[in-house]
Order: structure tokens, then sequence, then C-alpha cells
């Protein structure tokens, strides 16, 4: 099991709340492929609150890709909706749940506050 | 750029033909069977014994259905014609298109009907460009069926052509029936054409959606059209052109609804048709505004989709912030691969703080505080977004940045000239960089239409002289706070200057405002008179705030104008639209002379 992936998932359960909204309901199962097996991480998230088992359930949601994959959109350098779109992720389920991975993950490397972006440039752009 | 293009739709799926109905798609003709910001079909030509079709007439029975009827040969043999053809065309989830060949003579006909079909998989925001593929374009044919196909790593999309009704001859470039209608007889075939959004195990990912998107053909748009219809409100007169005009409007915006895959039962405003058939910011947010008295719903949709999609973190290739409403969504091979930005982008000033606007004039309108409360974590963070990431330059105003450089919007809202011609039908792609070819296209195209154009708070004559039209039947009116010279001199235009209210006049408009209270104390309203300089909007402003703060007296607001010294920003409370409207016209006066004369010039088009 990936360190990065398993370390995604801890924080996931204790620190989702700060990223999804309060009124979110649905269930999550990740299907991550490695070397011809398939880890299941199951995400379970009620009035916003984030729950993760590493069980095969049914879930409103089945997302599939491959581990090294996942652990690039974790560390932000690759990002959810794109990547459905290019099928590098395929899904089974709600759609609404591939939208919501872009809260969960970090944002990309290097990205700027908008207003450091304007201070070094010393004003207007 | 042709104009006379003949357009069906159905959401982010459309057709655009010529007026006989083929499709032959050039960089300056971006003809074609569009969806999901795709080209699957650049090519779609109708041919009898060789010879093309010339349109006798049509018929749009509604925005997703179209009828040709056709005659083989140049439009001059017409009235010969032993032969003619009805092509019946809908769009309803996919295209649709149904051939019927007449034999008006007395002897039986031998026909060839030839079919040709090809397609480039242009993305659309790039169709009226032209690209050269980075993938690979395949074609075969497979159980009577022409594929068509583009592969880009996992990224595929495949048009398949069959024919239902009739056995046809099918090769790699086209449906072909060899065909014999006895006297006065008819022959009939449909054709179906379906753009695939595939995964690499060849499904279409739209199927493994749940719920997936409804069933759609023309017999339920046409019903969930009349259910629209039925649930807006109904408008009786006996001006029977005005009942025609609101049924117009409901059928208009029942057109321009749009589904995302995230909300397949809802749907909202999309951008524009066709081009902008699309998930966008800004669009919908004022289409449900304007349309709440009439179908509050949509604003609810715009509201619960754009929530799912506000911005969660810092991202600079997508000018995302957390809270933020995103501009627009696409979903074509640019965005797949981030050549482009769309998956969503977000580079806008101005969504954010609609977003909220619409939230409460929701309320307003239905009052249904529900909706408000189910909203309160989206409009807490657009609300945090306006101070925190908007106001980038920390003094209390909302500015735009990009900080994607290379494939982020430069410009915004009023400053996209551009904006003119996408607001009139002309596509994105097809609009020309540079600035005469734009001004020459926006002349040409304002030149058959009869337009009022309305060029607000203008800076100088050569900020709007290339937005004047060249002939034809359309009125500008340009206003400015400034004398704008070198309006004197045009053909055409005529100036009218507003001048400065009399003393008199200035105090009749307190007055009227404030009643008995400026009637009281003439010392006071001389004071604030003399403050505002005799300027109308000034003297409103400053009589609005003045009621809005009961409790205020007269020399007081005198004397807060007083302190204020010309900085407006001490006046009452700093409201941002009471000092912005202020500093416009402020920045115009001289220091010596706080007064001077707004200038309106008019100019006449051709006429």
């Amino acid at each position: 099991m990936s360190e990065t992936t398993r370390k995604f998932f801890d924080a996931l359960e204790r620190h989702g709340h700060e990223r999804v909204l309060k009124k979110t309901n649905g269930t999550i199962r990740f299907d991550l492929e490695h070397d011809q097996e398939v880890d299941h991480w199951f995400v379970e998230i009620r009035g916003g609150a984030v729950r993760v088992s590493q069980r095969d359930g049914d879930a409103d949601a089945v997302i599939r890709t491959d581990r090294a994959f996942f652990d690039r959109m974790v560390r932000g350098e690759a990002k959810p909706l794109p990547a459905w779109i290019r099928n590098e992720i395929t899904s089974e389920g709600k759609f609404r749940f591939i939208v919501l991975l872009e809260r969960l993950f970090a944002p990309p490397p290097g990205a700027r506050h908008p207003r450091d972006l304007v201070r070094d440039r010393g004003g207007r752009g | 750029m042709k104009t006379d293009l003949v357009r069906i739709l159905d959401g982010n799926i459309f057709v655009l033909s010529d007026g006989s109905g083929d499709l032959e798609a050039k960089p300056t003709v971006p003809c074609g069977f569009y969806s999901y910001d795709t080209r699957f079909l650049s090519l779609w030509r109708l041919t009898l014994n060789g010879e093309r079709l010339s349109p006798l007439a049509r018929d749009d029975p509604s925005y997703f259905e179209v009828r040709f009827f056709l005659v083989p040969g140049e439009p001059t043999h017409y009235v010969d014609a032993k032969v003619s053809v009805i092509r019946e065309r809908s769009v309803a989830g996919s295209f649709e298109e149904q051939l019927t060949v007449l034999n008006h003579s007395r002897e039986p006909a031998e026909i060839t009907v030839h079919v040709e079909a090809d397609s480039d998989f242009m993305p659309l925001i790039v169709a009226a460009q032209g690209r050269t593929p980075k993938g690979r374009l395949y074609r075969r044919v497979e159980n009577g069926r022409l594929h068509l196909g583009y592969q880009r790593d996992a990224f595929r999309r495949e048009t398949v052509i069959s024919s239902t009704t009739e056995p046809a001859q099918v090769d790699e470039r086209g449906l072909t029936y060899q065909i014999r209608i006895e006297p006065h007889g008819q022959w009939t075939t449909t054709l179906h054409v379906r753009g695939l959004v595939l995964r690499p195990d060849g499904e279409d990912v739209r199927e493994h959606l749940h719920p997936g998107r409804r069933r759609r053909d023309r017999f339920r748009l046409e019903r969930n059209l009349q259910q629209w219809l039925g649930t807006a409100p109904q408008l009786n007169c006996d001006w029977e052109p005005l009942e025609r005009t609101y049924r117009q409007c409901l059928v208009d915006l029942a057109a321009l609804g749009y589904s995302p895959l995230t909300l397949p039962a809802e749907a909202l405003p999309a951008a524009g048709l066709p081009w902008s058939a699309t998930l966008a910011g800004r669009e919908p947010i004022f289409a449900s505004l304007q349309a709440l008295p009439f179908a509050p719903d949509l604003a609810r949709a715009a509201l619960h989709m754009l929530g799912i999609d506000q911005g969660a973190v810092l991202d600079d290739f997508r000018d995302e912030e957390p809270g933020k409403i995103l501009r627009e969504f696409r979903y074509g091979e640019l965005v797949a691969f981030e050549e482009r930005p769309q998956a969503p982008y977000y580079g806008a000033a101005d969504v954010t703080p609609l977003y909220v606007v619409l939230l409460d004039e929701y309320e307003r309108w239905t009052g249904d505080a529900d909706t408000v409360r189910e909203f309160e974590d989206e409009a807490r963070a657009a609300l945090h977004w306006i101070d925190e990431y908007g106001d980038i330059m920390g003094d209390g105003y909302v500015w735009y940045q990009r900080r994607n450089e290379q494939t982020g919007l430069e410009n915004q809202c009023w400053k996209e000239s551009r904006g003119f011609l996408w607001s009139l039908g002309v596509a994105p792609a097809a609009i020309p960089a540079e600035l005469h070819a734009q001004a020459g296209l926006y002349r040409s195209i304002l030149a058959e239409r009869r337009m009022l154009i309305l060029l607000d708070n203008c800076r100088d004559w050569d900020q709007i002289r290339h937005l004047l039209p060249g002939t034809g039947g359309s009125l500008v009116i340009a206003t400015s706070r400034r004398r704008i010279t070198g309006v004197a001199g045009q053909a055409g235009a005529h100036p009218l200057h507003l001048d400065l209210l009399t003393h008199a006049e200035a105090r009749e408009l307190l007055t009227r405002r404030l009643g008995d209270e400026a009637a009281a104390d003439p010392a006071a309203v001389d004071e604030i008179i003399a403050r505002c300089g005799r300027l109308p909007l000034a003297l409103a402003l400053v009589a609005t705030r003045s009621v809005g703060r009961p409790g205020l007296s007269l020399p007081a607001v005198a004397g807060e104008l007083a302190e204020a010294d010309g900085r407006l920003a001490g006046f009452g409370d700093t409201h941002a639209d009471l000092e912005a409207i202020f500093s416009w016209s402020y920045r115009a006066l001289t220091p010596e002379q706080p007064g001077s004369s707004g200038c309106c010039p008019c100019t006449r088009a051709g006429s």
C-alpha cells in the first residue's frame, strides 16, 4: 500500500469536514489498481463528517484509477475533472462525487495567493 | 463568415448546416454535428444520382427540429423537378434524419441516393481556426454501421452512423442506396448518428452515470416543453402580439436550458446558443435573475450547480481560489489534456458577488427562505472570497488579475470588446484577433440589423469609434461624463450637453425628495447644493442617503459633506457604490470648479 495514499485517507478522516460542505451526504469507493491488485478505500460522508474504511461495498460513486495516478492527485499534481474527461480515472454512479474530489486533494504545488502576485509585481499588473 | 446557417439544438448537442441541410465544415463555415464540445460530423452531404440538392423551402417546427424541402440540381431548374426530397431532422440526445424521396412523374424512377460522411473531431473551441489533430483518426464498417473515431491516449470519441429502415451499402465514406420508386410513389429511410464519449473499455461514460441523463427523443422534448409552458405564469392580453412575444420568450428560455451531468434532472440557463451551450457562471446568473418572476426554478438550479463547483483551493492554472464561482466548464479534448483550463475555469471578478446577489433576489421573489439556508455555506464562502481573494489591492474593491498568463482570460466583462461580436452570434473562434478586422465584422453584421446600442460612460472618441455601425438602421447612444471631442464633426452625430441644474432646480429636487425637512432649513439646503456642485446625480444620492438615515438633520448632512472636502468616502458609511459613482464624476472636475457639464453625443448610423 502506498504511504501517500494511506496518509491521505488518514488525514481525510480527521480533516475532511473542513473541506466538504455540512450538507454533503454519500459514499465513494476508490478502486486503486497496482501490480494486478486492487486496493479498496471506502469513504462515507454523513452531514459533512468523513469516515474511511477499506471495505469493498456498494457506493454512490465508484472511482477507478491506478495508484500512482491517484497519488499524483493527492499531491495536487493532477486534477480529477480533466483526468476524468481523458479517461485517466473512470467512474460508476453519481457524477457529483467526481466533482467533489476537487475539494479533497491538495492544491497544485506552487499555487499563489492572488494578493502575493500583485505584491510581487509592485501594484497593478 | 456565413451567418445564414440553420441550427437545431438540445442542450450542448447541436447541428449547424447550410440551407439544404448539408454539413461541410471549413474554418470560415463551422458547420457540424456537435456534442460535448466536440464536432462529431464535419461532412454530411446528400446527393441524388451524383447531383447536389437545392432548397425550395424550410420549416422549423421547434428549436430541436427542422424540415428541408429540396430538389436536385441548381435552383433555376426546379420547376421541372420530377423528383423531390424531404429531409426531416431532429436533435434530441442524438442526431436523427428521415429522408423521403418523392417521384412526381408518371414513370418509375431509378435513383442512387448517397450520403457522404466524415468527421474531424475538432474541439468546439477551435472549430473556426482549424487544428492538426494530435491523436489518430480512424474509420471502419461494422455490422452495417459506419464508425468514425478519434483516439488520443485513453481519450476516445466515436461517431456511429446507422440506417434503420432500409438496407444500405455502407462503406468507409458513407451510405449508398440503389432505389426504384414507382410513379407518384415515395421512398423513406431514417439515418441515426450518435456521438459517443467512450471509455477505454468501449462503453459510453454517460451510460455509467446514475442517475443517468434522462432518455431524450423529440416526443419527450416536446412534452417537456409543454410542461414548462404550463408551469410558467399565464399571460392574457387582448393585444395578441404581447401574448405571442411572452410565449416565445418562454420557449427561448426552454431552449437555453442545460442539464449538466452533475444534476441531470435540473436545468439551468446555458451561457449562449449554440457555441456557449455549456455550464458557465455569469450568464446563467443573469438569465435566471431576469427570469425570476416567471421561472424561479432556473435560479435555484443555477445556485445549486454553481455551489457544487465552487472553488476549493488555490490553483493558478484555473485562476481558482476557495469560495470562487466558476466562469466556464468544457468537456473537449483541449480541456482534457489541460491545453486549456476550462475544467472548470474560474477567471472572473464579478461572478462570485453575483452568486450572492442571485441568492438574495431568489428569496425576495419567491419567499423561499429554506433555500437560502440550504446555501448558507456557499454564500459564506463566496463572501469570504470577496474579502480575501477578490480585494487583491486591499482597498475595498474587487479587482481582476489572472495568474494563468498563457491560457487564462486576460480581460473581463466590460473590457471584452470581442464580447460585442459574441453577443451578435459570432462563434468565439471566428472572431478575428486584430481590432480593425473585428470592427469590420461587427459593422457587416450590424448592417443587416436594426439595433439600439448603448455605450455608457465613454472615455473619448477613440474608444467608441470602432463600435459605431457603418450603415443600416441602428442607433447609438453614447454617454460620457466628459465632453467628447471629435464627435461634433461626425456625420449623423448629435451632441447633447446636459448642463448642471440651476440653483432653483437643485432646490426643487431636494425639496421633492426630502419634503418638509428641506423647506424648514434653507441654509442647510443651500450648503448641500453648493457642496454637490449642482450635479443631479450627487444631489440625488445625498437625498437618498439622507432619507435612509432617520434622525439625521440636514445641517449634519451638510456638515459631513463639508468635512469630507470632496473626498466622498467621509459621507455616511463608506458605501462602495456611492463612493464609486461620485468619484467618477469628481475625477472629471477641476479643483476650482466642482461642477462641469456632462456630454451626451447621439449618433445615427447611415439613415
